[in-house]
């Protein structure tokens, strides 16, 4: 993987004088080198392209708006293209009542579908996970690490009582300490305290701690769907699909099922 | 003002535009119809999302170009491309009993659409493993391609120097790359083949 290394830095800006000269002049004699070269090339182009995903965000949100439509309006429904040939079957009196307790029964059973499959409790069960804090290397601030360490601790062995008032010491001393207020919002969550975990987890968002901004925003949306504030959670995950946020597919899912 | 019909200019200006009307238009005309294709074809109706997405996608990047010149309607143009591809997922995984027309087959073969869909399909691999990686690394890899400089990348990931900003973005990019170089499907696709049967990820 040397090569890689190379090219990478090269790309980047790093590859200066007689080094820069002569890695060109490989480049046009090894054709294995050039091959990775054009990837590496075409993976910068495909990331930077802003334009296209902005693009592919609308495609979505529009593909999102689209289906819901067809919910909301039966007569769109996807068997729609058959209707007007059964319509015109049913002239006779009795089949078109028959078809009336169909249709009733079906779109019943589309509403139980729609209303009840994707209950706040179902959803949220199956979306929750509450975050890995071995996956955090760093805090956001450099006071009160003990007491944050220990805080984090009782977290990751799921004693959130004790995380909470552990947690709770490092804000007494440092009421802007984001990773403090993202351990108690996800503690609460744990201990059902919604009211408690969305005021920190909204705290964290309105920081912007880049460390946690994403994971509060993604726990502030299954929070709001837990306590049946749906209207508050679809802007969140609209701005999450819109992200290259970790939880973007997901985001997407839920927005599907809450159209 | 949301008007009832566009015409095919109006539709790729508006692709090219990003416009939401518009493109709730093209949904509204072609969709359903292109679902019940894909459906009645072995495929199903997630199938059918993914693949009007594609044509979608290809038609921006062809429209930004300035590369694309309808020979037929838009709407069949769309429809052509969703069944070109549906065939090659379908050659895929190994089922070829669909419906390609002639006509169709012109349309795309002219165009050099085999080309685009392999990109498209490169594209969506790098996409999926970028997403592989932590929420970190992608983040420096994405104010770095934005133009960022070390200093502002220091300051808003929270890092101690810039000298470790540097490693970690050198780290991220060379994870990336080297799950793409062990991906062996998209091996296959830069060598013009849509290859062996891979769960292509959404987008």
């Amino acid at each position: 993987m040397e090569n890689l290394e190379l090219i990478i830095k090269y790309l980047d800006g790093e590859v200066i004088g007689e080094e820069k000269t002569l890695f060109e002049q490989r480049l046009k004699e090894d054709s294995s080198l050039e091959q990775t070269f054009q990837l590496v090339k075409e993976v910068d182009h495909t990331l930077a392209d802003d334009n296209l995903s902005s693009f592919i965000s609308k495609l979505k949100e529009t593909q999102i708006l689209y289906l819901a439509s067809e919910h909301q309006n039966p007569e769109n429904e996807k068997n729609n293209s058959g209707t007007s040939g059964i319509t015109r079957i049913l002239h006779n009196k009795k089949l078109q009542i028959a078809a009336s307790i169909a249709m009733l029964l079906i779109v019943s059973t589309v509403f139980y579908k729609i209303h009840f499959s994707v209950s706040p409790d179902s959803l949220f069960n199956n979306y929750y996970q509450p975050y890995e804090a071995s996956l955090i290397t760093r805090s956001s601030s450099p006071t009160d690490v003990s007491d944050l360490i220990r805080g984090i601790q009782f977290y990751d062995k799921g004693n959130y009582a004790n995380a909470i008032s552990k947690l709770e010491v490092v804000l007494q001393k440092e009421k802007n300490n984001t990773a403090a207020h993202f351990f108690i919002g996800v503690s609460y969550i744990e201990t059902k305290d919604f009211k408690k975990a969305i005021e920190n987890l909204k705290y964290v968002i309105n920081q912007n701690d880049t460390a946690f901004v994403e994971h509060a925003q993604w726990y502030l949306a299954l929070c709001y769907i837990k306590t049946n504030q749906n209207q508050l959670a679809t802007p969140i995950l609209s701005k999450i699909v819109q992200s290259k946020n970790l939880y973007k597919p997901m985001a997407f899912e839920i927005l599907k099922k809450l159209k | 003002m949301k008007r009832d019909n566009y015409t095919d200019q109006e539709i790729l200006t508006g692709i090219k535009h990003q416009n939401s009307e518009i493109m709730m238009f093209i949904y509204q005309k072609n969709f359903r119809s292109v679902r019940h294709y894909i459906e009645q074809n072995n495929g199903s109706d997630k199938d059918a999302e993914d693949l009007f997405q594609d044509a979608l996608i290809l038609i921006f990047h062809k429209v930004r170009e300035g590369s694309l010149v309808l020979t037929s309607s838009f709407n069949t143009y769309i429809f052509s491309i969703v069944k070109k591809n549906w065939l090659k997922q379908l050659d895929k995984r190994k089922r070829q009993n669909i419906v390609i027309d002639e006509c169709d087959n012109f349309i795309l073969e002219e165009d050099g659409l085999i080309e685009d869909l392999l990109k498209l399909e490169r594209e969506k691999i790098i996409n999926q493993h970028f997403n592989e990686l932590s929420p970190d690394c992608q983040k420096i890899i994405t104010l770095f391609l934005k133009g960022h400089s070390i200093t502002e990348i220091t300051k808003v990931m929270g890092f101690s120097s810039e000298q470790h900003t540097k490693n970690r973005r050198f780290r991220c990019k060379k994870s990336l790359i080297e799950r793409i170089l062990k991906n062996p499907y998209f091996k296959e696709l830069t060598n013009g083949k849509f290859g062996t049967d891979y769960q292509i990820p959404r987008w």
